[in-house]
């Protein structure tokens, strides 16, 4: 396995982490307080973090690491989970996919964008959110920012390294020439700095036998831990058993740790981040002398006394910072909190400086990030056990499950024409072969089922891309609105899934520019001014049926209507019914946004979608209830692979037409068919009348009508345009076909969705019943439908 | 191998006492059960605290025996990294190796 394999299967988790992210956050913003979803989410941002040091990607591990960082305050509880917080991480977690995605792809991310929210998000984790304007105003991002605030303080050079310490926790840098001024914000951070400088924290750290079994080890941890401040180490070894009882491999030691250092409590959480799930940790501000008195007292039976550890000791660990030069700073930062004064203060930064010079340590962030490299590098393992435990999968390379379905077509197929050769030699045929081949069509079946299995996929990550699409829209046009999803774990075919995602966003874009009206017209309505947005996915009659509900204005008809007089669609005098009208925005060209804006597009919007959703072998359709809002309802194939057919004859071409889309099939009566206008002609089914289309004669198979009694009707249901008997001239047989596509093929045909093989070898045409019956409608609607002749 | 000899067994301690070490040398310390052992710590360059927890316990197991499991020389590495650990038992980290 190659570097870019590791690096797909890391984006490939990525991809995951963020549904995880991305679901937690809105099961937070949905009131969800159990602690556990915080610690799934800061899980998910952890793992990305972590796999993206050991890749190098220093642009997703800094903002990684930013969101990260005002995560853990809400998991510690030190920062609440407001609605606006949960905005800006809602935001960040976009920006961390839009990272992903440009670290795989390539391309760029908007960089004021991320600075912003760098801003935002490290503005919260110190306690002091700034308005969403001003941190978005500020381009500048969160590292150019100490040299903005250098020219203010005299002598800043100093300060600059000492603003982005170690950590990068340190969100404000301060000047000393700030100190004295209560009012300003910048004074806040400074004074908080104070405060954690030379602070003592106490840590119990007890490892588990999986942090060793994972490659964790505590020398290490305690090593690095020793690089944040001064450490007085006392390791308790209650629990070590006599060696016969030992497990080598197990944990017993743990330790009680005094840490006194410059920096804050994440920055000594920070060296057990890759260890935290497989040990407890605790760490506490302020010093447990207690604690360290209570265990050397009762402990005269084993000699371990804390141990001051001198970090000069360390040798073979790279750079090391002494362990007086945290101390040094310390007296340093205290020299200057005691003395207000900008003057008296100027003095002491040298020597600050001259501890930064002398200390070999590297700008601040490379330590980290190239620590997170090493340490992910051998404990990658960690962040996939993280994840709770699911069932096992294996990923496998999408083009062999293509393969295998295409054999199973094959098998399919063959299977087909085994079946017939056996009948056409019926002379010969024994009961035994019969049987055998209804065996191999029952396994042939099933083998095809368990395959398409493998390419069904939840629709859950294309619901999850339409959070992010609403939240945009909704910031762009200045509406409220909340997506409510249903149904995300409904399975469908991967392509179904792939192709999905364009057509939808298209509709939920439209349904929140268009749909929704904006929150002062709701209010005045009479409605919540937070707009509703309902996705919903669910299986019907063998297909997946996506609805999009708005809880909007709902379709203003009369001006649908007037724009399509106007724009010659149709006459004045047509006569529609209310789902016809609704169902003009499909058209092509057909745009009633008085105002084009750049987000619903420029009139290409309606019928491009249902294009799409067409050549997937599905239909869309509206209903709309003015001032309740619309439901647009799509229903597509399950699989593009097989579709369960009726194979019928017209004109001597054998076609297939969908099993799904037949209600019923009836052999017409000559009293039953009816003229009606000049060419139109209806059959009574059951005291109503129903439009009679010739399959032939739509498709241009022959110039003339067939006579309807000769043939067999087809009574089929189409999306939004009702009931229509399809007259056909004989009805072969019903059979599951394979689909092969006619574009890849060949080129697209209108009338048609695909091509199958039948069993004597034959290609036959699949009917795309939907462009069929919207044909039969009338010639003023289908000016796609001039068709070639086929066949 | 007697069980009352006085004279203590040399343990003399590989390179690299790591994580994937413990269980070798849990099999080697419990091998010498029964002795006096001096451990040469010297060559240690690496050590881990699963090994670190194999030999306290054995030192803790033989003084409860009444007899010797002591380390008489020891590399930097090993002292340090005992310091480290906060681990200050006389038998493993013998004063005079603490400069």
């Amino acid at each position: 396995m190659d570097m870019n394999e590791i690096k797909e299967i890391f984006f490939q988790e990525c991809e995951e982490q963020l549904a995880e992210l991305e679901s937690g956050l809105l099961a937070l913003n949905d009131g969800d307080t159990d602690p556990e979803t915080v610690n799934a989410v800061f899980r998910a941002v952890h793992s990305i973090k972590g796999g993206a040091g050991a890749f190098g990607l220093d642009d997703l591990v800094a903002f990684a690491h930013v969101f990260e960082t005002t995560l853990d305050c809400v998991r510690s509880n030190k920062l609440d989970a407001s609605p606006e917080l949960l905005k800006v991480m809602l935001r960040s977690a976009d920006v961390l996919a839009d990272l992903t995605a440009a670290a795989r792809d390539g391309g760029s991310v908007d960089k004021s964008r991320t600075s912003g929210l760098v801003t935002e998000l490290e503005a919260f984790a110190s306690g002091q959110p700034v308005p969403a304007a001003a941190a978005s105003a500020a381009p500048e991002t969160p590292a150019a920012e100490p040299e903005a605030a250098a020219p203010a303080a005299e002598p800043a050079p100093a300060g600059t390294p000492e603003a982005t310490d170690d950590s990068g926790f340190q969100p404000v840098p301060f000047s000393f020439d700030e100190f004295g001024d209560e009012d300003d914000a910048d004074t806040g951070a400074a004074s908080d700095t104070q405060e954690t400088a030379a602070s003592v924290f106490t840590v119990r750290f007890k490892p588990r036998s999986d942090l060793y079994a994972k490659g964790n080890e505590s020398v290490l941890l305690l090593r690095d831990l020793s690089k944040v401040g001064a450490l007085q180490v006392r390791c308790e070894a209650d629990d070590l058993p006599s060696v016969e009882q030992l497990d080598p491999e197990g944990a017993y030691f743990s330790w009680l740790i005094r840490v006194e250092t410059d920096q804050d409590e994440d920055a000594v959480r920070q060296v057990f981040e890759f260890a935290e799930w497989d040990c407890t940790l605790e760490v506490t501000a302020g010093a447990d002398e207690e604690a360290f008195a209570a265990t050397s007292a009762s402990g005269e039976d084993q000699p371990m006394a804390p141990v001051p550890f001198d970090l000069s000791l360390l040798d073979d660990a790279a750079p090391v910072v002494t362990a007086a030069e945290p101390a040094a700073e310390a007296q340093t930062l205290a020299a200057a909190d005691s003395a207000p004064e900008p003057e008296p203060a100027a003095p002491a930064p040298a020597p600050a400086l001259a501890a930064e010079a002398d200390a070999p340590l590297a700008p601040p962030e490379l330590p980290r990030a190239a620590k997170a490299i090493a340490a992910e590098a051998e404990k990658k393992e960690i962040t996939v056990a993280a994840v709770p435990t699911a069932p096992q999968t294996i990923r496998v390379d999408l083009d062999r499950v293509d393969r295998l379905i295409n054999l199973v077509g094959e098998l399919v197929i063959n299977q087909a024409m085994l079946a017939q050769s056996v009948v056409e030699n019926e002379s010969g045929s024994t009961s035994a072969i019969n049987l055998g081949l209804e065996e191999l069509q029952q396994l042939t079946r099933e083998i095809q089922d368990s395959v398409m299995a493998i390419r069904a996929q939840p629709v859950k990550p294309v619901f999850q891309r339409m959070g992010r699409i609403v939240r945009e829209i909704a910031d762009m046009t200045g509406k409220n609105v909340r997506l409510v999803t249903e149904g995300e774990n409904t399975e469908v075919d991967k392509t179904v899934i792939d192709k999905l995602a364009e057509p939808l966003t298209h509709m939920i874009r439209n349904a929140v520019d268009h749909g929704l009206e904006t929150p002062e017209k709701r209010t005045a309505a009479g409605k919540n001014a937070e707009g509703v947005l309902k996705l919903s996915a669910k299986h019907r009659s063998g297909r997946i049926v996506i609805e999009i509900a708005d809880d909007g204005a709902g379709i203003n008809r009369e001006r649908v209507r007037s724009k399509a007089i106007e724009n010659g669609l149709i006459t004045p005098e047509t006569n529609l019914s209310d789902e016809e009208i609704d169902n003009l925005i499909f058209h092509p060209g057909f745009s009633t946004a008085e105002k084009l804006s750049d987000i619903s597009g420029r009139g290409v919007g309606m019928d491009v979608v249902k294009r799409s959703i067409q050549s997937l072998g599905g239909r869309i359709s509206i209903t709309s209830k003015p001032g309740h809002g619309s439901v647009f309802t799509m229903s597509l194939p399950l699989t593009l692979a097989v579709l369960d057919g009726m194979v019928v004859s017209v004109a001597n071409q054998t076609l297939v037409v969908p099993l799904t889309a037949i209600v019923e099939t009836l052999q017409p009566e000559k009293n039953d068919i009816h003229s009606f206008g000049s060419s139109q002609r209806l059959i009574a089914i059951r005291d109503t009348f129903c439009p009679l289309v010739d399959v032939g004669n739509i498709l241009d198979f022959r110039a003339e009508p067939a006579n309807p009694i000769d043939g067999v009707a087809l009574l089929v249901e189409s999306e939004g345009g009702g009931q229509r008997a399809l007259m056909v001239d004989a009805i072969q047989g019903q059979r599951q076909v394979v689909i092969k596509s006619l574009e890849a093929n060949y080129t697209n045909v209108p009338g048609i969705a695909a091509a199958t093989i039948l069993g004597d070898g034959r290609v036959a045409l699949i009917l795309d019943v939907d462009a069929v019956v919207t044909a039969s409608r009338g010639h003023a609607l289908r000016p796609e439908m001039s068709l070639p002749a086929t066949g | 191998m007697s069980s009352n000899d006085t004279t203590p067994k040399i343990l003399k301690l590989p390179e690299v006492l790591d994580l994937n070490a413990a269980g070798r040398l849990h099999e080697q310390v419990l091998a010498h059960r029964g002795s006096n052992i001096d451990v040469d710590a010297s060559e240690v360059d690496r050590l881990g605290a699963q090994c670190v927890q194999v030999l306290l316990s054995a030192v803790q197991s033989w003084r409860a025996e009444r007899q010797d499991f002591k380390v008489v020389q020891a590399s930097e590495a090993f002292v340090k990294t005992l310091q480290l650990l906060g681990i200050s038992d006389e038998s493993l980290l013998p004063q005079e190796m603490l400069k």
